[in-house]
């Protein structure tokens, strides 16, 4: 399904997890990947509109690709110092990482594709 | 959503959700609560249900504006996945739970 706003694909995730009655904690981490990774397109891409497919057997399976060049992938964990040293945002690939059981990224025929577990 | 209570210490409770849609508008609201600091924060999250980096953000600006008066900077009723979010992201670090 083709997406022009992250409210579109947030009402699709919410539908998505009453069809299936999936737990609270697996539609929080649903929506807190889609949100992360369609606000960092919006962000630092020129892309206005992405793709997302969502599926469920056993475990979330998400598909989320968008037309943009290919980036340096980086998703690490924010060096924790001092409160005033912390550098404000970088945090949302890390936690897409980290609420997800896989996460690949792959840059093909001019897209950004995202496949995800949960 | 937020609400924000003056007493003995500014206690900053944020509701429902937190996150790229609200994250701007809250931050503004809490930075203007927050001039002339003069008293700990307590960011009561009982009721928060979602909360993405966007919404870190925020928190983290109360960190740093408590840190930057010398005063202290609390979270209440982090639960869940939530809390979760708190912990693998280092928040718990330098947010002491009270």
């Amino acid at each position: 399904m083709t997406f022009i706003s992250l409210r579109e694909a947030e009402n699709y995730v919410e539908a998505f997890c009453k069809t299936y009655r999936l737990k609270d904690d697996t539609c929080f981490k649903t929506r807190l990947v889609i949100e992360e990774l369609v606000t960092n397109m919006f962000k630092y891409t020129e892309a206005k509109s992405f793709t997302l497919n969502i599926a469920f057997d056993k475990h979330i399976k998400i598909n989320l690709a968008y037309s943009s060049d290919i980036f340096a992938f980086k998703a690490e964990k924010p060096e924790q110092n001092e409160v005033s040293q912390i550098k404000e945002g970088g945090l949302g690939l890390f936690l897409v990482e980290s609420m997800t059981r896989t996460f690949t990224y792959r840059h093909q025929d001019g897209k950004s594709i995202y496949t995800l577990t949960i | 959503m937020i609400e924000i209570q003056k007493e003995k210490d500014i206690l900053i409770i944020l509701s429902d959700r937190l996150d790229s849609m609200n994250a701007d508008e809250t931050k503004e609201i809490v930075m203007e609560a927050l001039k002339d600091l003069q008293s700990d924060i307590i960011l009561d999250v009982t009721n928060l249900t979602y909360i993405s980096s966007a919404g870190l953000q925020v928190v983290l600006k109360c960190a740093k504006i408590a840190q930057e008066s010398q005063k202290e900077c609390f979270l209440k009723g982090a639960h869940g996945t939530v809390r979760e979010i708190f912990q693998v992201s280092g928040f718990l670090t330098f947010l002491k739970e009270a």
